[in-house]
Parts: structure tokens; sequence; C-alpha cells
């Protein structure tokens, strides 16, 4: 009884996954770095590299706190 | 003159006055009325006859000693009446105590069967298997069944048909107690057993010296529980680790097909409503010159929806090197962003005159959850200054793709458990066919 009930249970969530979340995604796919980003107002590039205007630096996750 | 008393049609009426073994001089008391043929002396053995005039003629003389069976002699118990349509359940006392054994592949298979007896109801049998704590529970099958021999022989009874399970030697190795035919240590009935659950046919036949003898029986399974409790036994019923040849497959239903069918039905719907809602539209396409940072102004989806993007990399001339790109999608209104990195790699050599390459060109990430609106897209770029570098990298970047984890998700689950049923279905009907005539052909079942 409890596979059966387990069966019927999980189907339906799948297919609820498929129906309701597949769209957005977020469940079953990896998950980008967020984080701020901080404007680069440096003028020189590193190296030989040529940067366009504007640009960013990422900070990474977490900027809370005091 | 004296004329020779008239033929007694039916045996005197039971007396109950006690009865002495006439090999030990032990108290017996007949307890099955007017039916009992034999009597064995629950003390010595020793079987006997009861006579018409109230003796005990002696049959066999004992030969053993006494062995402790798993249910005494004249216990009562209260157990539902195997051939019943109904659950009434009726009391019935253990008149006599048979043990017999088959011999297979040089393995013996010993039981014991106690003969149950009820005023009202008759005779029943309850049969406990030694060795694997198998108990089954039996009567007199009212008619015979057609038998249809062939490869499997089988048996029909009342439209059913019953697949043969064992044939065997039945050797009595052990008697007490009364009972209502003659049964003497190493009396020999060829037994042939036809299962169809939850019932079992026995079919028994003993040559004598005036014919053969043929008993027809059906039993059912019992669970020892419930045989402990119906005696009022102490403790527990010893294990049962075998299954009964009747016993009805636990895992044998239609609710996996049904259920099975209907989710698969479900889920193709689901399917092609989600795969044809995807637009899997190309947000971005473009080159980057390698150790230039690319910045592009991109929109995507919608806003206030989420959507799935897909990045990919691809190195055009790259050989036994490796790229790297770093997809930053900035948030202007926010300063927040995302940021994906992006490995591309391509190896290849000639080892032992075989040549080889490995890698994963392009590379391909996804993810999801990832909010509409519009981005500033800024990419960085390494390149491994060994090798082969890459002549130039292509960037593309698509929305709302459709992902396959997401649509074979629920497929993996439908079939998974109707395939794990099967699997424990068929390892019942293995378990249950090992014991057979007929190991191998399990898989019928």
């Amino acid at each position: 009884m409890l596979m059966k009930a387990s069966y019927v249970l999980l189907s339906v969530a799948s297919l609820g996954l498929l129906t309701f979340e597949a769209p957005r995604g977020a469940l079953l796919t990896s998950s980008p770095a967020r984080g701020k980003v901080e404007r680069d107002t440096k003028e020189t590039g590193s190296g030989n590299a040529t940067i366009r205007r504007p640009h960013y630096i990422f900070l990474g996750g977490y900027h809370g706190g005091k | 003159m004296n004329q020779p008393a008239p033929t007694k049609l039916f045996r005197e009426e039971a007396k109950t006055g006690a009865i002495e073994c006439p090999a030990c001089g032990a108290p017996i008391t007949l307890r099955g009325f007017g039916g009992v043929e034999q009597v064995a002396c629950a003390y010595c053995g020793t079987i006997c006859k009861p006579e018409e005039d109230g003796n005990l003629n002696i049959l066999q003389q004992a030969q053993r000693q006494r062995r402790p069976s798993i249910l005494p002699l004249h216990k009562r118990g209260q157990l539902p009446d195997v051939l019943g349509t109904d659950a009434v359940v009726h009391t019935w006392e253990i008149l006599g105590i048979m043990w017999r054994e088959v011999v297979s592949d040089g393995v013996t298979y010993p039981w014991q069967e106690f003969l149950l007896f009820n005023p009202y109801q008759g005779y029943r049998w309850l049969i406990y298997q030694m060795s694997d704590g198998v108990w089954g529970l039996g009567g007199p099958l009212l008619g015979a069944p057609e038998l249809q021999p062939g490869g499997t022989p089988t048996a029909s009874w009342r439209g059913e048909t019953y697949k043969h399970f064992t044939s065997g030697n039945a050797r009595v190795t052990y008697v007490e107690g009364e009972f209502p035919w003659q049964v003497l240590v190493n009396d020999v009935a060829q037994a042939n057993d036809y299962v169809c659950p939850p019932n079992m046919l026995s079919i028994e036949v003993q040559h004598g010296e005036t014919g053969a003898d043929v008993n027809f029986t059906i039993m059912q399974p019992i669970e020892p529980a419930q045989v402990w409790a119906a005696f009022d036994m102490p403790g527990a019923a010893p294990a049962k680790h075998g299954v009964h040849p009747a016993e009805v497959n636990p895992h044998k239903t239609k609710f996996y097909a049904v259920a099975g069918i209907l989710l698969f039905v479900v889920w193709i719907v689901a399917l092609v409503a989600y795969a044809s809602a995807r637009k899997n539209g190309v947000v971005y396409a473009g080159s980057v010159v390698p150790g230039e940072v690319l910045t592009e102004e991109i929109e995507i989806g919608t806003a206030d929806q989420t959507t799935t993007l897909e990045l990919g990399l691809q190195a055009h001339g790259m050989n036994n090197s490796w790229a790297y790109a770093e997809v930053m999608l900035v948030d202007l209104s926010s300063e927040e962003a995302i940021s994906v990195g992006l490995e591309t790699d391509a190896w290849s050599g000639v080892e032992q005159g075989e040549s080889w390459s490995e890698g994963t060109n392009p590379r391909r990430v996804t993810v999801g959850g990832v909010k509409g609106g519009k981005y500033l897209m800024q990419v960085q770029t390494q390149l491994d200054s060994s090798g082969d570098p890459a002549d130039s990298l292509t960037i593309e970047i698509k929305q709302d793709v459709p992902l396959g984890r997401y649509m074979f998700l629920p497929f993996v689950i439908i079939a998974l458990f109707p395939l794990l049923n099967l699997g424990r279905k068929l390892a019942f009907e293995t378990k249950r066919w090992a014991n057979s005539d007929h190991a191998t052909s399990s898989w019928e079942s």
C-alpha cells in the first residue's frame, strides 16, 4: 500500500514539475553564482586586454551584515 | 440352535470409558466417536485397531520413542473451515499426529500433519512444513479433479486450472493418536500436488493389497501466527522462511498496469504541452576575440517571469588546450548579477599507434530561474597558452529552452515502480517454484 501511494505521489509530483516548474527550470538545473557587482572605474585594462566600458567586477554572493 | 449374529451395519455407540494400551498399559481415550479405525498410543507409539467388543488389537508394535510435535495431541483450537465459504470459525481438536517426509535429490523434506476433528464439520488437516516453517490447512475435496497430462501436467477443478507442483513418495515416519483410517509407520503414498493460489490440490495414491487408495485434499496456506493464536500456544510461532506453494503472490496486482497506463497518457499530454510552449529562442550569438572583454546589452524573456537559459561556448582551431569564458549577466537596475563559467577543452594524440581525442567542445550549461528583463552581458575569456590555443570563441545564449530532465523524470518514475513490482513478483514466484519439480518454469506464472 505504501509503495502504491508513493508511486502515485511521486508520479503526480513529477508531472507537476513538468507542467508548472519546468518553464522556470529553477529546481533541476545548476544554479548560477549570484551576487553584487561593482563598476570598474580604472582606466587601464589588465595586460593587453581591450576593455569596453562600462566594465563590472563580480563581487560574489553575500554582501550584507554590518 | 445357535443362529449367527446379524452383521452390524454401524459400529457400536462410542464408549467413554478408558481403554488401556495393550503394549504399555497407558490409558487411551477414543475421541473420534465411531469413525476411529486405529489409534496410536501417545506414550509408546503402539498402533492398535479398536474392535467392536471395545478391546484394542495391536496392528504395529511400538518401535520408537515419543516425538514432541509442534502442537500437542488433543489440543483444541479455533480455526476457520477451509472448505467453508464464510469466515466462521469452528473448534477443532487434534485427534492424530503424523510425521511424514519425502526425499528429493537426496534432501529430506519432513512435515507434521495434524488431524483436526469437529463432530459437526468432520476431519481437516493442519500441515506444518518443518524445513521452512510454512503452514497449510486442508480438507477432503468434495469430488475429483480432472487431470490433464502434458509437459507440465495440470488438474482442473471447478473451472480452475491447477499447475503441477511436485510429485514424490511420502513416507510415514511417526504416528500418534487416532485416525479414521489405518496408517502405519513406513507407509508410503505417492503424493502429487497441484497449485492454483490460494488453493492447492493434493492427490495421494497408496497401493495396498486390495488395490489403490486415492485421496483428494484441498489445502490453503495459513499464517503461523494464526495457528499459534488459534491453539493458544505460548510464545511466538516458529519463524516462517519459505513460501507455501499456494500462497497468493502479494505483488500480483493490476494497479500498476492501470495506473501506469493512465499516468503515461497524462505524461504524453504534459510533454507535448510543455515542449510546444518552449520558444527556445537565441538571445545572443556572436564571437569573442580571445583576451578581450565583450559587453553587450541583451533582453531575456519578459519582465516578472523567470526562464531557463542555455549558454554555450565553442572554441575554434583549438587542440590540446582549453578556453574559459565567464559570462556575467548584470541587472543594471539592481547592480546584481549572475555569473556562469564555461570551460571548453580539446585533447588528442597518438598512443601505441592509435589516435585518440577527448574533451568537450562546445560546452553547454543550462541555468534556470533567471528573471526576465534587460541585462548587460559581460564576457571575459581566458585561454591556455600551451598546445594550439583557440583562434576564436563563439558564445551562444538561448532562452526558454526545453529541459530533458523535466521531460523524462516523470517517465522514469512512471516506469520504475511497475518494473520494481514486476521484479518483486517474479522473485516471489521464483521462490515459490524453487521447491517444485518445475523450478525453471517460475517465469511463466
